[in-house]
């Protein structure tokens, strides 16, 4: 038993076990990553430091405007400008549990979907029109049970439930989205806490202060008007931030880009050493050749892949609707089928919504992945042969982290060896594991069962609360914080006295 | 050596003022996230307390110990920052870039999946005095008397708020065995800039 005093150590009034100390350094090192880097603060101070720290009286003057023009336009450094919607969404969606690539649903605010569309545009990874699944995820002793449905880019809704033994019901926890509402709840011992909230407070001529019982389902363009609205936003801001920054100001965006060039470049180089391991299957698609394409003739390549796809899709449910080929696999004919969907989705989409379109999982390849992969975990990645996860050909893929840590100073991630398990066909992840640095399992997700282009329910996507649940309507006002503490989740204070 | 490097920077010299920015960026940055949560207006008061330290320099006494100095400085800036008091939000520069660039969410999702959901929850319900004593004490690595500075309350109190903190802790993690709420209770905490 440790004791502290004002150093933090030899309080005989205070005590804490080394166990607790160690387990809190952990969780805080963990709850607060990523940290800012030492080499991003120095880019964004040294740009404004001026020759000599005795301030000129020019200096001081400047200083003055500085803090003057802060106080009336914000920081030009940090533009806010995420709705609520967005930044509670993102919050909650972004970190989740059951969310654990880009596999998942996307974030619903209003700037996370255009995020998500624009990426989701650039890739060529087979479309999805939908998908159920069932898995588990176990972090520690926990193990809970996850559940999912999604059709198209705005109709999912996913559960995550925890039972004792016996299977009683210890809570669940899910979010849902139908178009521009939105539900987060959760239930606890009994006790049901409902978030709701209505995305298109968004859009153009709202001026943010609706809740969201007052918005009934929008039209089928609602979404496509609320990208249009985010996307000129975001450039006005972008344009203003430049403003700001001025000439000689190093902005966090260019440095943030500037850093993560060094994780691509990094990343290539990677890839480029641990090329003669990646072992592609012959029904992958020409990874070798994309690999060596410039970007701009792999942009050029994508399209034409895309273009052709399409056409072969039309196509092909042209040519099949009258017969069944013969000798045709279960995996075959599936996928035929789902072309001649996608076909007839095709031929609709102009007049449907976006919500209901098809979706693509991510990264367009094996080496879209390794790339994505090795970025963030900063190691080299390795396909290490193929497994059968619940009845999927997946590509299994192992990933230790660099000893010496990021390029780009974040130091070494806080975990070992990841292990994912990538759908061949979709590139959706079925399973992965996480160990410890010291090479413990920490956490792992795999998917249990799994149906694509499965017909849902609307209603599945509209959650309904339960008598005597207490329902929090979320407005443009209501921090991320305070949907987390409604929900009991527990993500503390702002820090400064607010609860 | 600390000594030689302020005066260096006293005079001017980046390269020196660039290796106390190094030296003390965990402290200041760690000490800016515990004292206000939205990420980028912590690093916004870090960067703007760097330039304080910068600007006043000169006014410094060497010999002097630099860290309680660089606190304060931090200190005041998060107040400044927390008096202004604005919603919390998310970048759009690093959510979209992040988002753009790479879809994917690799580490984000592992590093949240080590969250140790226990402690998180028993956290969570302690006073948010006693959270930021603790957060602080075991995340930022302040001495007493520093948490003390930082939060403008006697150094009694903060001995007093850390024990009542850990006390509560230690008790609830023995006695509260607390079902995990794993799917939205992670921090925006994705392993990214």
């Amino acid at each position: 038993m440790a004791t502290l005093n004002e150093q933090g150590r030899t309080d005989p009034s205070v005590p804490v076990t080394p166990e607790l100390e160690q387990r809190l350094h952990d969780h805080f090192r963990v709850a607060h990553n990523p940290e800012a880097a030492p080499d991003l603060l120095w880019q964004r101070l040294a740009p404004q430091l001026g020759g000599s720290p005795s301030p000129t009286l020019g200096q001081r003057g400047q200083h003055g405007v500085r803090l003057l023009f802060r106080g009336l336009a914000g920081t030009p450094s940090r533009r806010r400008i995420l709705g609520m919607s967005a930044a509670a969404v993102l919050a909650l969606a972004i970190g989740g549990a059951t969310f654990p690539l880009w596999d998942r649903p996307a974030p619903a605010g209003a700037e996370a979907q255009a995020i998500v569309a624009k990426a989701e545009s650039v890739s060529t990874a087979p479309l999805v029109p939908s998908y159920h699944l069932r898995a588990v995820t176990s972090q520690g002793k926990q193990s809970e049970s996850v559940e999912e449905w999604r059709v198209g880019k705005g109709r999912w809704r996913t559960e995550t439930t925890l039972r004792d033994p016996s299977g009683a019901l210890l809570s669940l926890v899910g979010t849902a989205q139908n178009g521009v509402r939105q539900w987060a709840f959760s239930t606890v011992k009994g006790q049901t806490h409902v978030a709701v909230w209505d995305l298109s407070a968004e859009l153009p001529g709202n001026d943010g202060s609706s809740s969201a019982s007052a918005g009934a389902e929008k039209s089928p363009d609602a979404n496509q008007l609320q990208l249009a609205n985010q996307q000129k936003r975001q450039a006005e801001a972008a344009m203003l931030a430049k403003q700001q920054a001025g000439a000689t100001a190093s902005s966090s965006v260019s440095s943030a880009v500037a850093s993560k060039q060094a994780l691509m470049d990094d990343a290539k180089k990677r890839l480029a050493a641990a090329g003669a391991s990646v072992q592609q299957d012959a029904s992958a698609s020409s990874v070798g050749a994309l690999g060596a394409m410039s970007p701009q003739d792999r942009r050029l390549a994508d399209e034409k892949q895309r273009l052709a796809a399409a056409g072969s899709a039309r196509q092909d449910a042209a040519t099949s609707e009258s017969a069944t080929p013969a000798g045709m696999s279960p995996q075959d004919q599936q996928l035929l089928d789902q072309k001649k969907r996608l076909a007839a989705a095709g031929s609709a989409s102009s007049a449907g919504s976006t919500a209901s379109q098809p979706f693509a999982f991510g990264p367009d390849s094996l080496v879209g992945f390794m790339k994505a992969v090795s970025m963030k975990l900063c190691g080299t990645p390795q396909q290490q042969g193929s497994e059968t996860i619940a009845g999927r050909d997946a590509y299994k893929i192992v990933i230790v982290p660099d000893a010496n840590g990021c390029p780009d100073g974040r130091g070494a991630p806080p975990v070992g060896r990841t292990i994912f398990w990538l759908d061949k066909q979709t590139y959706m992840q079925l399973k992965w594991e996480q160990y410890a640095p010291e090479g413990t399992l920490q956490a792992r997700y795999e998917v249990t069962s799994l149906q694509y282009d499965v017909p849902i329910p609307d209603s599945t996507f509209t959650y309904t609360p339960p008598p005597g649940a207490t329902v929090l309507t979320v407005t443009p006002q209501t921090g991320k914080q305070d949907i987390a503490a409604f929900l009991n989740l527990g993500t503390g204070t702002d820090g400064m006295g607010k609860p | 050596m600390e000594d030689e490097l302020i005066q260096r920077a006293q005079a001017g010299d980046h390269a020196a003022f660039r290796v106390l920015v190094d030296r003390y960026a965990v402290l200041t940055s760690r000490t800016a996230r515990v004292l206000l949560a939205d990420r980028a207006a912590a690093e916004d008061a870090v960067q703007d307390a760097w330039l304080d330290a910068w600007r006043n320099l000169h006014r410094f006494q060497a010999g002097r110990p630099l860290r309680p100095w660089l606190l304060t400085l931090v200190s005041n800036r998060c107040r400044m920052a927390a008096r202004r008091r604005l919603p919390p939000s998310v970048t759009l520069d690093g959510a979209a870039e992040d988002q753009l660039v790479d879809p994917a969410d690799v580490a984000g999702e592992v590093v949240s999946a080590s969250l140790d959901v226990e402690l998180a929850t028993a956290l969570s319900k302690l006073p948010s005095e006693q959270q930021r004593v603790v957060e602080l004490r075991f995340f930022a690595d302040l001495e007493l008397a520093e948490i003390a500075t930082v939060t403008g309350a006697q150094l009694g109190t903060v001995k007093s708020r850390l024990h009542r903190a850990l006390a509560n802790l230690q008790a609830r993690l023995l006695q509260d065995q607390t079902p995990a709420l794993a799917t939205l209770q992670r921090e925006e905490s994705a392993w990214q800039h």
